[in-house]
């Protein structure tokens, strides 16, 4: 029997040897504190300072670590304690996860684990294994094309408003893959660099509308609904007015917004106005609300001593990479960021249900001897749900 | 570029150019005691006790006006009460405020918000749902500015902001200069050593230093089973800070409901820098149903305070609807109400 962590540090150590020509180190990497979970035994190393790509390379060709990851701030002294270091600065980032996105069936596809027998199943009754009863479950989650392309649309907007809203230069922004659920955006060497927390709080209270009450501003004013044609905001709005007057147009009165006049839009949301009462319109201006608001993830973007993900590194629960997303209309997660190649290596499978890896399908599969590409090997391993039979 | 004039000195005298004009006269402290500056001592009384300084103009010349207000500046630190600074820099900014209300000339105003602000403000014509937006500030300096004042309103998300900027009518950057003024005139006192006054002056010193301190309600009954909406707003009390409107209204409706009567209520909010004794009693007698409509207003519940951002929910709040359904049980210890950030998290 082969030790599946064994198995995998192996595989990945080879994945660095093999590309380490792609690594490329982080701007300002010495101002950076790196951390890196070893898989055996697994364990959390941090306050590591690395003075160039060299050392970074070394690192992980040396470590094979099981994830790799980099402060987003710069420091005077990044190995010294928290407390004691110089905090100069850091990157805005936003993490945009599956797992906060509004549920839907077809984003991912649960599987549930008993901890007391070793079952695996599809779907859980009463939060219990149906073959011993115990209720020590674990889940995991395996995300599909239709849910990765579903947060792709949370990333345009978020660019949207970051650009928009902030002036912040497109230059500046680089979106990645997370190598999972999800997509990381960073911002890097704009002039929100040396923001502190508080503003970090509040740019992400703009960006999750949370605390929004600009509705008032619309709604709770002493104007007939009749008359609220006349200062309802239009498309062209500064900010998050903007937004939600087009969103209100496009999802609510169910037009097409290309070649609108102001006379012509105002004559529309007065035909609407009169047919419905505030109430009305308070319930579909909610409803806009949450549809345009961006689903960050704003325990990330809030902390400035936070590491997050080295990009290009490979992600210890899938073995698929955080990559770098050049065109977000054209990337595919589940093609572009594998890591591992097509030579066909044994395992045994717990249980997988079905998924999809580089255009091809797999299983389902159930306790079972199967021959699969190393990239869908490792993707099994990873996720604890098969075990290797041989090395590659 | 815009030269203050002679009354634009008297009216901003915490402005840089009031230390280099008095630098230039050459005066000691004991040249107060002189005859002379009679003047200057009434005038400095009168902004030292008063909880609104006059802020009519002309009636005295621009020496006197500048002079009276460094005077106090001095006697002010020489008291060495934190809550009495907090109280002067607060009428001085009050006044500063009034005077930017006013200005009718919008590039004074503009320059003076500049000067004030330290910032670059650029004038911009934006109007949306019959607001009117005339000045715009760098989206990183509003969050500074505002970042003391607590009510929803303030918050980013209910601005319009565009390309970095932040939009704001004339009366949001004047209310965030008077802060900011207020914050100026705080922290220069504070910092400033402690001076000697002269013997003839001690009297100025006394007077402010046997100020009575603000009176409390006995701490114990009020603060050991309060609901954090309420703490937090008590705790604001304390620290000498002022409350929104509907702060005021709220600790009022459930204080009196805790059965506290309108004379402690009133003396409780004699600590915000801008007490009003008149005003307070006269709101504070408004809710308890003693006044004008005789309608006793009921404590609002915790989707209400929600709303209006003044819920601080922890765990002891167990689910309530109502603060004054608030328990707290024996032995538990109330959290940390802060948001909290693990400092080593991934
Ligand atoms: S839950 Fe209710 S009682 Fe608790 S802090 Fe919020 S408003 Fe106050
Ligand atoms: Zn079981």
């Amino acid at each position: 029997m082969i030790e599946k962590d064994d198995f995998l540090k192996k595989a990945f150590r080879r994945y660095y040897y093999e590309n380490i020509n792609k690594i490329c180190a982080p701007q300002r990497l010495p101002e950076r504190e790196i951390g890196y979970l070893t898989f055996y035994p697994e364990k959390m190393i941090r306050h590591v300072t690395l003075k160039n790509e060299g050392e970074l390379k070394a690192l992980l060709v040396h470590e094979a670590p099981k994830s790799v990851y980099y402060s987003t701030a710069y420091y005077d002294d990044p190995s010294a304690p928290i407390n004691s270091r110089l905090w100069k600065g850091a990157d805005l980032v936003f993490d945009i996860d599956l797992d906060h996105m509004p549920f839907k069936e077809n984003h991912m596809t649960f599987i549930y684990i008993c901890n007391s027998c070793n079952s695996f199943f599809a779907d859980l009754n009463n939060k219990r294994c149906s073959l011993c009863g115990s209720e020590k479950i674990t889940t995991a989650n395996i995300p599909t094309k239709e849910g990765l392309e579903y947060g792709k649309d949370e990333i345009i907007r978020l660019i949207d408003i970051l650009t928009e809203d902030f002036g912040i230069g497109k230059d500046k922004i680089k979106i990645y893959f997370s190598g999972k659920r999800g997509y990381h955006l960073t911002v890097e060497n704009s002039l929100y660099e040396d923001v502190d927390q508080n503003f970090r709080l509040e740019l992400s209270d703009y960006l999750t509308l949370n605390g929004f009450k600009l509705l008032n501003t619309i709604l709770n004013r002493n104007v007939p609904i009749n008359d609220l044609h006349q200062i309802f905001p239009l498309p062209h709005e500064k900010g998050w007015m903007g937004r939600l007057s087009k969103s209100f147009f496009e999802d609510i009165i169910g037009i097409k917004l290309e070649n609108w006049d102001e006379t012509y839009l105002r004559s529309l949301l007065q035909k609407y106005f009169s047919t419905i009462t505030y109430k009305d319109l308070q319930l579909s201006l909610e409803k806009v609300i949450d549809k345009i608001k961006i689903r960050i993830d704003t325990n990330v973007t809030t902390d400035i001593h936070r590491i997050f993900r080295m990009p290009e590194t490979l992600h210890g629960e899938t073995g698929l990479l955080k990559k770098r997303i050049t065109n977000i209309d054209t990337f595919h997660p589940l093609v572009d960021a594998i890591a591992f190649s097509q030579e066909p290596i044994k395992v045994y499978v717990d249980y997988a249900p079905r998924f999809e890896l580089n255009e091809q399908i797999f299983g389902p599969y159930k306790k079972e001897e199967v021959i699969l590409p190393e990239m869908a090997a490792v993707f099994l391993i990873c996720m604890g749900l098969a075990k290797p039979l041989e090395f590659p | 570029m815009q030269i203050l004039g002679e009354e634009d000195l008297i009216k901003y005298p915490f402005l840089e150019e009031t230390r280099q004009y008095i630098a230039k006269l050459g005066l000691t402290l004991d040249d107060f005691t002189l005859n002379e500056f009679e003047k200057v001592i009434r005038r400095c009384e009168l902004r030292l006790m008063s909880s609104k300084y006059p802020p009519e103009l002309y009636t005295l010349d621009k020496d006197t006006d500048l002079l009276s207000f460094m005077l106090a500046v001095i006697i002010i630190k020489a008291s060495q009460r934190e809550d009495v600074i907090a109280r002067f820099a607060f009428n001085e900014a009050s006044r500063a405020e009034y005077f930017l209300k006013t200005e009718r000339n919008k590039s004074i105003l503009t320059y003076i918000l500049r000067r004030l602000l330290n910032i670059n403000i650029y004038e911009v014509d934006y109007a949306i749902c019959n607001e009117y937006y005339e000045y715009a500030i760098h989206v990183k300096d509003y969050v500074k500015l505002s970042s003391s004042l607590k009510s929803l309103h303030w918050k980013i998300v209910n601005k319009i902001v565009s390309n970095g900027l932040v939009y704001l009518r004339r009366q949001e950057l004047i209310r965030l200069a008077r802060d900011k003024i207020f914050q100026e005139i705080f922290k220069r006192i504070k910092d400033a050593p402690t001076p000697i006054v002269p013997q003839k002056l001690q009297y100025l010193v006394d007077i402010v230093r046997n100020r009575p301190l603000p009176k409390r309600l006995h701490e114990s009954s009020v603060l050991t089973e309060d609901p954090p909406c309420v703490k937090q707003i008590l705790d604001k009390i304390k620290s000498g800070k002022n409350l929104s409107h509907y702060e005021r209204f709220f600790i009022t409706t459930f204080l009196l409901k805790k059965g506290k009567s309108t004379e402690e209520i009133v003396s409780l909010f004699s600590s915000s820098p801008d007490f009003n004794e008149k005003i307070a009693k006269y709101q504070v007698e408004h809710i308890a149903g003693l006044r004008g409509g005789r309608k006793r207003y009921n404590v609002p519940d915790c989707k209400t305070l929600f709303s209006q951002g003044l819920c601080y929910k922890d765990d002891s709040c167990n689910n309530i609807s109502h603060p004054l359904n608030y328990k707290l049980k024996k032995g538990d210890k109330t959290l940390d109400r802060k948001r909290r950030f693990s400092k080593e998290s991934i």
